[in-house]
């Protein structure tokens, strides 16, 4: 392998696939980063066996080849050249390589390429396509609701179901359910996957905030999807099982609705948690019957206690719920619009958060039962 | 016919070849034998059938295909390894969250997510009676509903360690002692003894190929081994004060043993122990994958900080600084050394010298046996595994030494 490429297009590569690598590997090959020149350019791919990440690279080939070298070291010999400068490539031997630009030369050892885990390349042709900016939203605003606990791990994992030309995002933990559904620009038969949280974090990293597709591949082994934008694959690894039907815990109606200001019931929250975060870390929210215009958020520890009010619009009876502060907190920040509406049937049935213009989303949480 | 790098242990190796070939492989693979014996290979070897590219179902595993060198350069994605790591050498349940490698916790994430390469997964626990009683609990769920085409294979010295339910759900696979000439023949094969010396670490090793490819790569360990077996023989000549007095320098030899301080000398040779040097042991991909790990390789690859052997301050001193942990280690160690002289003396006393492990030692060994009573180095070996339990469950080291010390048998004048 020889090649050239300019050194800002080759540090912004190995930034981009920089993500995938894992500190505390477990298989030597993990820490390395897989160099193979492909058509007009260098192809670099990472993978932690969870994600792997490919990012094209422009330069100009003398001869084929690749060879796998440590990622971290190589990316920081890479952003220590000089900027603007050609930096030269070429293999020396089987396992190591040879870096110079300018003035500058290094040699590092590398392992086989051969030893590195097959990564399908988006060759075929995508499945769907998304549009970038939407799909990047709708991962903020549902990614977080996933399970971090690895006891159940396909609560782990984000139920990616399409049908048709729409496609429907879901992750919950034990206690809270978040559910976004999105246009797809080519229709797909019906199929359901479970997509690691963590893939879909690094997903949202790589997606920009423009209209343009992100191409969608289901890999036809079915272990894989995936993510092809300019110049960048990522693929994921699927988590195995059935995601649990969601569908029956989404509350059908409520007694109570208010539709506050997102940003002023955050305020209210995040006052209310720093009492409440010295014992149970329970907020109280209390709605006042119909024609009432604030809701009322407090805490009450033995440390003290706190009420805030904040202007709301209400309908039906009033009632008093309590959550985890911490889950509603998350949801107020995640959420994407402005005004949000409460739907609740008393203190004990789940709680139930839509962005007001947004039929498209619904956020569930489980009301902790307290003592009063 | 494939490569399986198995040796002496034909009904195993049988096994193993049956059910791998049937395809039908259970959940949960139970290998029991002594450390050294070659369990950790035994696993890798089926590792390597079931994952080996050969178009030819006979000529698995191949060790030339791509899978068959990922494999024996610890990178196939779909090999994982659980080994002991950390102060107290477990295999720890992991944290729930972001499991670190090596960890049950991890193993439990890896094996949810779909296959990487669509063919069988292995998980391997290496010294799997170490694995903490949290972490078993943790791995009971993927004994009983493993994910399709996964085997767990579980290597233990001592089964009994195991939580009953653990142990219930595993297929059982015997490993017995290795005979001296397969051992030999091994060692030639490695480079890593000339016949002569091979012959002779291979009866030291008592059948455990692991064993005597650690002493191959370290001569100072055999050398210290070979001071403490000609010290345990003349102590039988002496009274209980002379016997006492020498309680601190064998703790010394015991720490020294337990705890790596001697170098492996050959890079390479044996996986564990090129890792020893360093402190992570928590690497699951160890270098030379080919090799058994486990036994002496394993115990030597401990997590401490190996101190420069010249730093050692006096037997007192150097005891009051050592965890309760590595002063068990320690007298463990000289334990086991201390057996097989026993053993010897004990075959020497009904006249088979054709077996002793200790060649070097044959002449002292035969003229001491001569002047036991009858019988008392039988009783040794019975008081010595009772001492070792004990100190196992938490019996203070030093007075476990003291009493070996003074049951160990007394020779009449000649």
């Amino acid at each position: 392998m020889k090649l050239s490429l300019m050194q800002e297009n080759l540090a912004r590569g190995l930034q981009v696939v920089g993500r995938a690598v894992s500190s505390r590997a477990t298989l030597p090959v993990l820490s390395n980063v897989l160099l193979r020149t492909e058509d007009a350019g260098l192809k670099l791919t990472t993978t932690n066996l969870e994600i792997g990440i490919t990012s094209w690279v422009p330069g100009k080939i003398d001869t084929d080849g690749a060879l796998t070298v440590p990622a971290r070291l190589f990316a920081d010999i890479v952003n220590s050249l000089p900027p603007g400068e050609r930096v030269d490539l070429e293999t020396d031997g089987a396992d190591s390589l040879r870096i110079r630009s300018g003035r500058f030369r290094a040699h590092i050892k590398g392992i086989d390429a051969e030893e590195f885990p097959a990564i399908p390349a988006a060759g075929e042709r995508p499945t769907t396509r998304v549009s970038q900016k939407v799909l990047k939203a709708a991962l903020g605003e549902v990614a977080f609701a996933a399970a971090s606990d690895e006891s159940r791990p396909i609560l782990t994992g984000v139920l990616t179901r399409f049908a048709g030309d729409r496609m429907t995002l879901a992750a919950a933990d034990n206690y809270r359910i978040a559910v976004k559904t999105i246009d797809i620009m080519d229709p797909v038969e019906e199929r359901a996957l479970v997509v690691p949280a963590r893939s879909y974090t690094e997903l949202a990293r790589i997606l920009a905030d423009t209209d343009d597709p992100v191409d969608v591949v289901l890999a036809p082994a079915k272990n894989q999807v995936l993510f092809h934008v300019d110049g960048i694959d990522l693929i994921t690894r699927l988590v195995d099982g059935q995601f649990p039907n969601y569908q029956q815990v989404l509350p059908a109606g409520h007694s109570t609705r208010a539709v506050v200001d997102r940003e002023d019931l955050l305020k209210a929250t995040r006052l209310s948690a720093l009492i409440a975060s010295s014992s149970a870390n329970v907020v109280k929210l209390t709605v006042p019957p119909e024609g009432g215009s604030t809701v009322a958020v407090s805490a009450n520890a033995e440390i003290g206690d706190n009420e805030g009010e904040i202007e709301a619009t209400v309908e039906g009876e009033g009632t008093s719920i309590a959550f985890n502060a911490r889950f509603l907190t998350e949801v107020l920040q995640n959420v994407d619009r402005d005004q949000l509406a409460l739907e609740f049937n008393g203190a004990l049935s789940p709680g139930v958060f839509r962005p007001v213009g947004d039929p498209d989303y619904v956020h569930v949480i489980m009301p902790v039962r307290t003592a009063s | 016919m494939g490569e399986w790098r198995t040796r002496g242990q034909p009904l195993a190796l049988e096994t193993i070849e049956r059910i791998a070939s049937r395809g039908n492989l259970p959940n949960a693979l139970l290998l029991v034998g002594p450390a050294g014996a070659g369990k950790t290979t035994l696993a890798l070897d089926l590792a390597a059938v079931l994952l080996c590219g050969a178009a030819d179902p006979r000529a698995r595993p191949c060790r030339m295909c791509a899978a068959c060198r990922r494999l024996d350069h610890g990178n196939h994605p779909d090999v994982h390894r659980l080994v002991p790591s950390g102060a107290g050498r477990q295999v720890r349940i992991g944290d729930r969250v972001a499991p670190e490698p090596g960890t049950v916790r991890s193993l439990i994430h890896e094996l949810a997510l779909a296959p990487s390469e669509g063919g069988w997964r292995i998980a391997i626990v290496e010294e799997a009676e170490r694995i903490n009683e949290d972490a078993q609990n943790a791995l009971l769920k993927l004994l009983e509903e493993p994910p399709e085409r996964t085997v767990l294979v579980l290597c233990a010295a001592d089964e009994d360690r195991l939580l009953p339910t653990v142990r219930s759900r595993g297929f059982r696979v015997r490993l017995g002692p290795v005979p001296a000439d397969a051992i030999a023949a091994l060692l030639v094969e490695r480079g890593a003894a000339d016949a002569s010396r091979a012959t002779a670490l291979a009866r030291r090793s008592r059948g455990r190929p692991g064993v005597a490819l650690s002493l191959a790569a370290s001569p100072d360990t055999v050398l210290l081994e070979q001071r403490l077996e000609r010290e345990i023989l003349d102590l039988a000549r002496q009274g209980p004060s002379v016997r006492l007095a020498a309680a601190a320098d064998l703790f010394r030899s015991g720490d020294q043993l337990a705890s790596g301080l001697l170098p492996a000398q050959a890079p390479g040779v044996g996986g564990s122990m090129a890792a020893s040097a360093g402190a992570s042991s928590a690497s699951g991909g160890e270098g030379d994958a080919g090799l058994a790990a486990g036994g002496r390789g394993a115990r030597v690859s401990r997590t401490r900080t190996p101190r420069d052997p010249q730093d050692e301050v006096t037997g007192e001193g150097a005891r009051d600084r050592q965890a309760p942990a590595a002063r068990r280690a320690a007298l463990l160690a000289l334990g086991e050394i201390w057996r097989a002289v026993a053993r010897d003396l004990a075959l020497a006393s009904h006249g088979c010298r054709a077996e002793l492990a200790h060649v070097d030692l044959l002449e002292e060994i035969v003229a001491l046996s001569a002047c036991l009573p009858a019988g008392a180095a039988e009783r040794f070996l019975a008081r010595l595994d009772a001492t070792l339990d004990a100190a196992q469950r938490n019996a203070n080291p030093e007075i476990a030494l003291d009493v070996l010390l003074l049951a160990w048998p007394s020779a009449r004048a000649a």
